[in-house]
Order: structure tokens, then sequence, then C-alpha cells
């Protein structure tokens, strides 16, 4: 027997107690792991050596459209180093909710910017530019729908509509990118501008926004100012963020989904402190007459308080590493669907935090039973016999 | 040579609830020798259980020296207080007092958590524990699956697992019917005989404390003395 196969019995000798215990830590760590882990994957900072990304939008919102003209003049101003434009296609494969994400692109300019981020290479290139109606698609695009290199496929926009009035354009798959380390999942499309700018009838010369890097990261917010303010007397007006503000923006929009979270999950992890910190205080109550008991056998006052924290810590530890894991297994999941742009290299800062989480609840919610525990009088403790 | 193993020195013991003060004894002299097997009597509220407390070191004297084994016992810190008592008192219960969630070898084997020993030589003197109050077979039993007399074996087996000089015993057979109680009392005597325990016993059962080498009577703070002779 050792002190933490003791600390075990006492964690499980109701094992009902136990178990709803750990089921509420459970659940509160399976939020906690969904929850960080998303944001922590989408504040994706740019690599080592990688100039943060800037973009320019529609200061109204992301979905709105600015003049193509923006795009000119921002790829003219001082400071600002390669730029491209990127616009929303809205695009789906023959049924509505067979939804891509899909930009339409110059593509040499898309290429000049972003081969080294998607792996593209000369030939690929190439191949791209020799169609206009060439799509450039993620593997895991490809892999879904069945697509091979050469294929014509309809790609469908629920934006924009063409002079027949159909809403299908024939693409030809003319670049497929194997994943990389900046983008391990691609769910994503690029279409060439000009092939939808000339056939769709409206917002003709619309763009999304303008992707641009500048000289040196010091001059980023300066030049973001600039591009604003010359804006600002326009009938557009534009909102120029860097690239991880943007995305987290664009994720903000499927509702405020974060906030709502945020607060579950602070709400869920201040009420289980007190459920199990109110819990712990009573079971140790339970036990009065036991610690004075092994206070008397020579037990030191300093050891009880040791292994009531430990039996909280493994408390939290046992619902917290399960809750955790599957929170995490279950956001892989949903990143591995594609839909949202979650990159999960990061993730073991979530889990280490997590497991900070887990030891500074078991220290909280034990504190105040050891504190009692330790100070119990012996002879007050064994009662009257 | 003759130096008593428990020396209690002028002692005085008083507890002072609110305004009120209530004095347990006043210079109160007591030497125990070792290898003495002592039963002390008295009314209810006389201050036995308080005596026992204050020889073994869960209590503390208002003022006066407690001698054991010639160094005082009243001088150690908190600390060095549990540590003294892991290593030199066996405490016996009326109501056992063993831990519900262990099995009785492990509730014999709790006071060993307190030492260096090894996890063989742990379960080596466990057994031998269990041996001695004739339980080897209730090893695996849980606390709630033993009857009185044999939870109270194991409280004893407990008490003389990490071999100490001395037990302490609060009425150990005020729970028990007689033939169970003679039992309790034999294995005593065993352990004051065979193996030189000193022993401190309260009761308040005429024929238990028959079983002890002498009896003090206490009473409103004084020692009356009565030698059984075997
Ligand atoms: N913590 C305490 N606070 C106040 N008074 C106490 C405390 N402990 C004991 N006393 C008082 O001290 C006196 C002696 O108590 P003690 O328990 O030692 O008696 P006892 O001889 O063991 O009695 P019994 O035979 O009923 O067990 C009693 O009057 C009791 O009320
Ligand atoms: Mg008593």
């Amino acid at each position: 027997m050792s002190e933490l196969f003791l600390v075990y019995k006492n964690l499980f000798r109701k094992k009902l107690r136990a178990f709803l215990l750990s089921l509420a830590i459970f659940v509160a760590f399976l939020i906690f792991g969904t929850l960080v882990g998303f944001n922590q994957a989408l504040d994706l900072k740019p690599r080592d050596g990688e100039a943060e990304r800037m973009v320019t939008m529609n200061k109204v919102n992301f979905t709105q459209f600015i003049p193509y003209s923006y795009y000119n003049r921002i790829k003219a101003m001082d400071g600002v180093k390669q730029a491209f434009h990127q616009t929303w296609f809205g695009s789906y494969y023959r049924e509505p909710k067979n939804f891509v994400l899909g930009f339409a692109v110059n593509p040499e300019e898309f290429i000049a910017a972003s081969s080294g981020r998607y792996g593209i290479t000369e030939e690929q290139a190439t191949a791209w530019l020799a169609d206009r109606t060439g799509v450039m698609v993620g593997q895991d695009l490809a892999d879904e729908f069945g697509w091979k290199l050469g294929d014509v496929v309809p790609i469908s926009s629920n934006i924009y509509t063409r002079s027949d009035g159909s809403q299908s354009w024939p693409m030809k798959i003319a670049l497929i990118t194997a994943p990389t380390k900046a983008v391990p999942t691609m769910k994503a499309l690029f279409i060439n501008y000009e092939y939808l700018n000339e056939s769709r009838t409206s917002l003709k010369d619309q763009i999304s926004q303008v992707i641009f890097t500048t000289n040196s990261p010091d001059l980023d917010d300066l030049v973001a100012k600039k591009i604003d303010d010359s804006f600002a007397n326009s009938s557009v007006q534009t909102r120029t963020t860097t690239a991880t503000a943007f995305n987290k923006s664009f994720i903000a929009q499927l509702g405020n989904v974060t906030l709502i979270i945020t607060a579950v999950v602070g709400a869920a992890f201040v009420s289980i402190l007190l459920v199990i910190g109110n819990t712990m205080i009573m079971a140790i109550r339970e036990r009065t007459r036991e610690i004075a008991v092994m206070k008397t056998i020579g037990f030191s006052a300093q050891r009880i308080f040791r292994m009531i924290l430990m039996e909280t810590v493994m408390l939290s530890f046992v619902g917290g590493i399960l809750g955790m894991g599957i929170g995490i297994y279950l956001l892989m999941f949903v990143s591995r669907l594609g839909f949202i742009p979650l990159p999960m290299d990061n993730i073991w800062i979530v889990a280490l935090q997590g497991v900070g989480l887990m030891v500074a609840l078991g220290l909280i919610t034990g504190f105040i039973p050891a504190y009692n525990a330790m100070r119990l009088n012996i002879v007050t403790g064994l009662g009257r016999d | 040579m003759n130096e008593p193993l428990i020396k209690l020195h002028d002692v005085s013991k008083r507890f002072v609830k609110g305004k009120e003060t209530i004095t347990i004894f006043e210079h109160l002299n007591l030497e125990i020798p070792r290898g003495d097997f002592v039963a002390i009597m008295g009314p209810s509220g006389s201050g036995k259980t308080t005596l026992l407390n204050l020889i073994g070191g869960i209590d503390r004297a208002t003022s006066g020296e407690i001698t054991f084994d010639g160094n005082r016992v009243d001088k150690l810190t908190e600390g060095q207080l549990a540590n003294w008592r892991s290593s030199n008192v066996g405490f016996i219960f009326q109501f056992y007092n063993l831990m519900p969630m262990l099995n009785a070898a492990k509730n014999v084997e709790l006071p060993l958590l307190l030492t260096n020993l090894s996890a063989t030589e742990r379960k080596r003197r466990v057994e031998t524990a269990l041996s001695v109050v004739q339980l080897p077979d209730r090893a695996r039993h849980s606390p709630s699956e033993l009857s009185g007399g044999q939870q109270q074996r194991v409280a004893i087996a407990r008490a003389i697992v990490s071999d100490p000089l001395m037990l302490l015993c609060d009425e150990p057979t005020g729970d028990l019917d007689r033939n169970t109680a003679d039992e309790i009392l034999k294995m005593f005597q065993l352990l004051n005989r065979e193996l030189e325990k000193t022993i401190v016993m309260v009761t308040h059962d005429p024929e238990a404390a028959k079983y002890a080498r002498r009896t003090l009577h206490l009473d409103k703070g004084h020692f009356t003395e009565k030698v059984t002779t075997i």
C-alpha cells in the first residue's frame, strides 16, 4: 500500500459521488478542450520567417464588396510589397448543401504571393495559367468529390448569375495542391477572376478583399491606416487588419458563438468549482473521526493536508483528462471536415493549459477541506468515546 | 535502570469554556514502570480519557512535566510529537476506529506508511501482527465484514505493528460481550507478558481490571491504588 493508494481509496469510497463529480469535471473539460482548442487554432500567427499578411475589406463587413480600382491603388502604395485580390464565389458542387469555400483570384498574382504556402510547383503553375477556366483545388476537396486533374466539372455560385440565367460555371481541374505544413487540410477552391468577371451579370469589377504584405512588420499599422484613410471619403470605405484578426472575424460571423461558449465555459467552471469545493468540504467533514485517528497514529498535519490535495487533484484529473481528450478529438474531427481552417499543430499548448487548469481546480477545491483537516484538533476529532 | 517508562510530574489540566474553567487534575503525579499493565478506573468524567490523551501526546497538559523513557514529551513540537507517537505509542479505542475503505491487512499496514520499511518487510510485519491477534485468515475482509471482537483484534494488530513500547487502551472491551472481552483481555496479558508491552487501560469493568497487574482509581483528580495479585 502506498500513500497514493490510500488517497485513491478515499476518493472512490463513495462510488456514485466520485462518478458524478468526475462527470461534472468531464463536461467542463470537454467544453474547455473544444472551445479553447478552437480559439487556439484561430489564433494562428504567421510562421517564423513569414510576414504577417494584411487584409483590406469593406468597412461594413467582409461579405460586402470593394471596387476593383481599390486594388490598383493599394498595390501602388508606399510600403506595400506584394498584393493579390480575392472575391467570394459562394461555391457549391451540384447541390447547395455541398458548400465549398471558393475564391476568384488572379492566378498569376496569387501564385506569386502564395506558391510557398500551398507548395505550388512551376509545372502546376503553368498548367493553371494555361486555361482561364482552370481551377486550383485542395487535395482533400478533390478526394471528397472524386475529381482528377483535367476533369471538367460544373461549379455553381449562390451569388452570381450568368447572362444565360444559369448559375453554374464549367471548370477544369487544373491544379491539385498537396497538403503542406502551412495548410495541412485544404478544402477550398480558387478560380480565375477574369473568367468570373467577364461572365457574371452583377457586381462587375467588384472584389471582396485585397491581401498584401508590407516591406516590414513595423509598417503594418501605418500602411493599414494610410489605406483606410485614403478611402475614408469615398462611398465605399475600407477596413484593413491582419489576416489573423480577419480569420477571427470570419469565424465570428458564424454567430457570436465564441463569446457565448466562452461565457458557458466560464460559468461551467465556476459552478463545478463551487459544487466540488462544497462536496469535498462535506466529504472531509464526514471523515473527521478518521482524520483524528490518522493523526493519533502519527500522520502529521502537513501530511494530511497534502493527502487531501492529492485527492482533489486526482479527482480533477480523472474527469479532466477524459473530457479534454475527447474535446480535442472532436475538434480535430471538425477540422478534418475542412469548413473552417483550423490548424491543429499548436493544440498541445491547449492540452498543457488544460493540465494546468486541472491542477489548479484540484488545489482550489481541496484547499479549504485540506486546511480544515490540517487544523483539526485530535481530541475534538475523536469525540467522546 | 529503575527509571519509569512513563512519568507525570506535577501535571495540571484545565479546560476553559467561556468564563468557566474546569480543572481536571492539579499537581498530579504518576509513574508507570516499563513492562507494567495498569488498569485505570473511576467515575465518568473523572478524567481517565484525558489522562490517556496526555500520556499519548495527543493532548497537552496545562502545566507540569511528562516524561517518556527519560525524554520530555511535553517539550516536543506538534510535528515531533506526531513522529514520536508513530514509533512509541499504540492506541486502542472502544469503537475500534478502523478505516472503512481499507481491508484488515491494509488497516494494519496504515502506521507503516510512516516508516521507510520496504514493501516486503511491511507485508511480513502485517502478517506477524495479524497472527499475534489470531486473525490471519481475515486479512482481506473489510471492517464491515468483521464482528466487533474481530475488529478490535485488527485494531490491536494496527497498534502493535510498528512495535511500540506502550499501548494505550480506552475502554477496549466496552462494546464487547463477556466472552469476547475476556479473549481480548487475555491478548493484552499476552502482549504484556510475552512481548513486554507497557499497557495503560482505562475501563469501567472491574472484571477487566483484574487482568491488569494493578489498578489505579482516579477520583477528583487523585489516584488510589490497588495491586492485583495474580
Ligand atoms: N475538550 C474539552 N473541553 C472541555 N471540557 C472537556 C474537554 N474534554 C473533556 N472535558 C471534560 O473533562 C472531564 C473529563 O473528561 P474525560 O473524557 O477525561 O472523562 P472520563 O473519565 O474519560 O469519562 P468517561 O468515563 O465518561 O469516558 C469531563 O468533565 C469533560 O466534560
Ligand atoms: Mg473516557
